[in-house]
């Protein structure tokens, strides 16, 4: 077991690479950044634990839910997390020793860490996705047998719903329709399980990839970073179309790239969903979910949201390997691309591209 | 016929146009004195010396300024400032002023969280707290200059906003109150921001509006009216920018991409406004400047008030070259003392657009230039500045089609005969003065900016509404209600919220009332 601790000269780093991890969703890091900077000024750094043993040690998750576009107005008092956890616990009856990220990647790397400060609880250093996705139950917890439910869904009036969901699935369409009752963002507890569990489950390190990440990103040391994910560089090029739609709720559209230097003469498209699913070069797939798909600003080296993406960018798309536990067929029955409507099956980033990856 | 002068304050030049009409009459520069003011004066006075007995004919005085930026990058003279934010419950988890330099914070006095705010959907989070309201009043009463309010979703519902300011008033509060509605879209810190940014620089304009009416008075100009360039490409009169000083910060750059449309009649095109230290380009969208999407930084803060959309490259008449690097530094003003072909020691980039393209300035000689350099390198150079100008048009284009550029400024005499990535250069005549002529020439203008739910509020109803308050700001603004005509209506969707959730802008202009 190995324990470090997440100060406020931190948050910077970890919110970059957050974003990185997040490929293209998950919401503007800023507020994130803001509100953890807050907490741990407020109520001290953040201990987080690395390769903790297994046992039977109880492990709840903690995230906000809803629209991104809701927290950039109606900011959260800082509390409500907690409180959710704390609720989670006198209704389990079951003692939290530990909190979880679900997912990496904007907002949500920086909830748990709030909630540890308030609570001076430690967090695990891992968390449901390795990157970000849309929904509740699209986690290693949940493919491979923790339930998410019961979900405490709070706001930060202290309305409480407590949803008991027959699986995941449902747990997240009811969970969804009761955020937007409370004004379109939420606050949750879920996933209770034991560290035995976790470990079995979950994408492990992710906190301190992300750290990792950011820092070498905020020093420009991009090759770095590559090595370090055994990423390639797909495609270097510029925003020359960007279609968008809403549908269902979420913010749907492509984005069309077109070559420079060695890839001149080609064109790339991905599409998204919040997040960036598939990579494709002239009807080839070159990456598809759950592999993630980065795209940085050529300059800079800074991760572009699918909101903040438009004409004239020039942009790198990087393409990474999805951790293992992302990988499984139980993973890929609610993470492949065939869940977000693509009639192709997933195969993975290495054995599509010609590449040697290590 | 009326005549109009237009003042536009650039980093190195101020400039000055007297206007009949459309016809320029008088024009000059002066250097830009580091107070702003002083320069701003000068130019002034000059241009209403030169018109003579004619200047009893002058009716309106329009002023592009950065008086606001300096202000807030200088943090000093400020306003003494209470921050009033509405929504606790929601909202503690990042309080006001957070990552602000300290120089700026220490003119807040006061932070105050108050319960209250609406949801997006327009329903009360909670009722507003107004017993905490009165205590506010009475501990702020006579130690402050202004107070910024913010209340969670007052884009949908400004009733909290609006009832705050009421108690204040009735409890004697006589200092300006900014209301953030007014000021910004959606985003909750980035609106805050700027709307306590707004509350600290009120007294320097009150102050420089002061000067201007003495200085007018002093000439014997009681008549004129006076307005100040906006960041949107219209203006608005003195009274109303009283009250909005932060809408002017960006006027000047606004008024050159405006200038460039009243220059030429283009409506769509990309406008390259080249000066003695930088190269701002922007885009002109239906003869207005088009907006940025994202956050603008003023002094490291984030704001998200309406802003044009500006790349701006370290590339302009007075810029150095050493060797093979062009800039960033410049000589400013001092072009015509310390630039080669003017007999000076220093290497700039109007001494290498001189030989190369063969212009001819006054009181210069490019040979002094041609003894010392090769014609290789001098054209080597050439082709870089051109590129970074073509590489500017790259990143600003909203699509992969060629547009037409139109060069304005100063430096525009540099810019070659076609630039790649454009259909067509044009460079009006009197580019140089593209901006003061187009603050002089320009509309009053409003953008009003609210969320709604479609599935509340009738969609027809909605936009009247919104079409109606930007009609009376605008009206406030001094634009005559028959003139005023609806130039936009931007609807956008937002993600993840159901109730068919809509983010729409309004933007209204109409004929200075003169």
């Amino acid at each position: 077991m190995e324990t470090y601790t997440i100060r406020s000269s931190d948050v910077n780093n970890l919110v970059t690479g957050a974003a990185f991890l997040g490929t293209g969703g998950g919401g503007d890091p800023y507020i994130g950044g803001l509100m953890l900077k807050r907490a741990i000024e407020r109520r001290g750094p953040v201990e987080v634990i690395r390769n903790a043993k297994s046992n039977n040690a109880q492990v709840v998750g903690s995230a906000m839910m809803g629209a991104p576009i809701v927290m950039i107005e109606k900011i959260p008092s800082g509390d409500e997390a907690n409180k959710a956890l704390k609720i989670y616990s006198e209704i389990t009856g079951r003692k939290v020793e530990y909190i979880t990220p679900l997912e990496i990647g904007g907002v949500n790397s920086t909830i748990p860490l709030i909630v540890a400060s308030a609570l001076g609880l430690p967090v695990l250093d891992g968390d449901g996705m390795g990157r970000a996705f849309p929904e509740l139950q699209m986690t290693t917890f949940y493919f491979y047998g923790v339930d998410p439910s019961p979900v405490i869904v709070l706001d930060e009036r202290g309305n409480v719903s407590v949803v008991e969901g027959i699986d995941g699935v449902w747990a997240e369409k009811i969970a969804r329709v009761i955020t937007l009752r409370y004004g379109g963002a939420a606050y949750i507890s879920l996933y209770g399980t034991t560290l035995n569990m976790y470990n079995k489950t979950a994408v492990l390190d992710t906190l301190s990839l992300a750290l990792h990440i950011g820092e070498l990103l905020n020093q420009i040391k991009f090759n770095e970073v590559l090595d370090y994910l055994k990423a390639k560089i797909l495609f270097k090029g510029k925003v020359i179309d960007v279609i968008r739609r809403i549908e269902k709720g979420f913010s749907r559209g492509f984005v069309v790239i077109e070559g420079m230097e060695e890839y001149s003469n080609k064109s790339l498209k991905i599409d998204f969903q919040n997040e960036f699913l598939i990579a494709t070069l002239e009807d080839n797939v070159l990456v598809s979910v759950p592999d993630l798909i980065t795209v940085l600003d050529m300059f800079t080296f800074k991760p572009i949201t699918t909101d903040r993406i438009k004409y004239g960018q020039k942009v790198l798309i990087i393409g990474i390997p999805a951790h293992e536990r992302l990988r499984t067929k139980e993973a890929l029955k609610y993470i492949g691309p065939r869940v977000f409507g693509y009639n192709i099956d997933y195969e993975p980033i290495e054995k599509r591209n010609d590449v040697t990856w290590l | 016929m009326a005549i109009k002068i237009g003042v536009d304050i650039g980093s190195t030049h101020t400039d000055a146009v007297a206007l009949e009409g459309r016809n320029l009459i008088y024009a000059t520069k002066v250097e830009t004195t580091p107070d702003l003011t002083e320069g701003l004066l000068n130019a002034i006075t000059e241009v209403i010396k030169n018109l003579g007995e004619r200047k009893n004919e002058i009716k309106a005085l329009m002023i592009g300024t950065t008086h606001g930026l300096n202000a807030i990058h200088q943090a000093k003279r400020l306003n003494r400032v209470a921050v009033i934010r509405i929504g606790l419950p929601a909202g503690e988890g990042v309080p006001p002023l957070m990552e602000w330099p300290e120089g700026l914070r220490s003119f807040v006095t006061s932070v105050h969280l108050v319960r209250g705010g609406h949801e997006y959907t327009g329903e009360e989070i909670l009722p507003l707290d107004e017993n905490k309201i009165y205590q506010i009043a009475s501990e702020i009463n006579g130690k402050v200059d202004s107070v910024a309010i913010t209340s969670i979703f007052s884009i949908v519902n400004p009733e909290h906003e609006n009832r705050v300011k009421d108690i204040l008033l009735k409890e004697g509060i006589s200092v300006p109150i900014t209301l953030s509605h007014q000021i910004g879209g959606i985003g909750l810190i980035e609106r805050e921001n700027a709307t306590i940014l707004n509350s600290l620089i009120l007294n320097i304009f009150n102050n420089l509006i002061q000067i201007l009416q003495s200085l007018l008075h002093k000439l014997g100009l009681e008549n004129v009216e006076l307005y100040f360039a906006q960041n949107d490409g219209t203006i608005a009169s003195a009274q109303f920018i009283k009250k909005f000083p932060i809408f002017t910060v960006a006027g000047p750059v606004s008024n050159s991409i405006r200038g460039a449309h009243l220059l030429t009649g283009i409506t769509d095109a990309i406008v390259m406004d080249i000066g003695g230290t930088t190269t701002n380009v922007g885009v002109l969208y239906k003869g207005y400047p088009r907006e940025s999407a994202s956050p603008v930084e003023i002094a490291g803060i984030r704001t998200n008030f309406r802003m044009p959309d500006i790349y701006t490259l370290a590339l302009g008449g007075g810029t150095i070259i050493r060797g093979e690097e062009i800039g960033p530094e410049s000589v400013g003003f001092m072009l015509t003392k310390r630039g080669l072909s003017w007999g000076g020691d220093t290497f700039t980039t109007t001494d290498v657009s001189m030989v190369v393209k063969g212009i001819k300035i006054e009181g210069s000689n490019p040979e002094l230039v041609r003894n010392k350099y090769l014609d290789g390198y001098l054209k080597k150079i050439y082709n870089k500045m051109v590129e970074s100008w073509e590489n500017a048009i790259d990143i600003m284009k909203t699509s992969k089609e060629d547009v037409i550029v139109i060069g304005v400024g100063g430096g525009s005499i540099m810019l070659p005969e076609i630039l790649k990535g454009s259909s067509k250069l044009v460079i009006p005549k009197n580019a140089q003065y593209a901006n003061a002529i187009g603050c002089t020439l320009t509309k009053v203008g409003a953008t009003i900016e609210r969320t709604f739910s479609y599935e509340q509020t009738n969609r027809d109803i909605a936009i009247k509404s919104l079409i109606e308050e930007a009609k009376k700001t605008a009206i406030s603004a001094g634009a005559i209600e028959t003139s005023i005509e609806v130039r936009e209506i931007e609807e956008l969707q937002m993600p993840y919220l159901p109730g068919n959730a809509i983010k729409v802008s309004v933007k209204v202009v109409g004929e200075l009332k003169i």
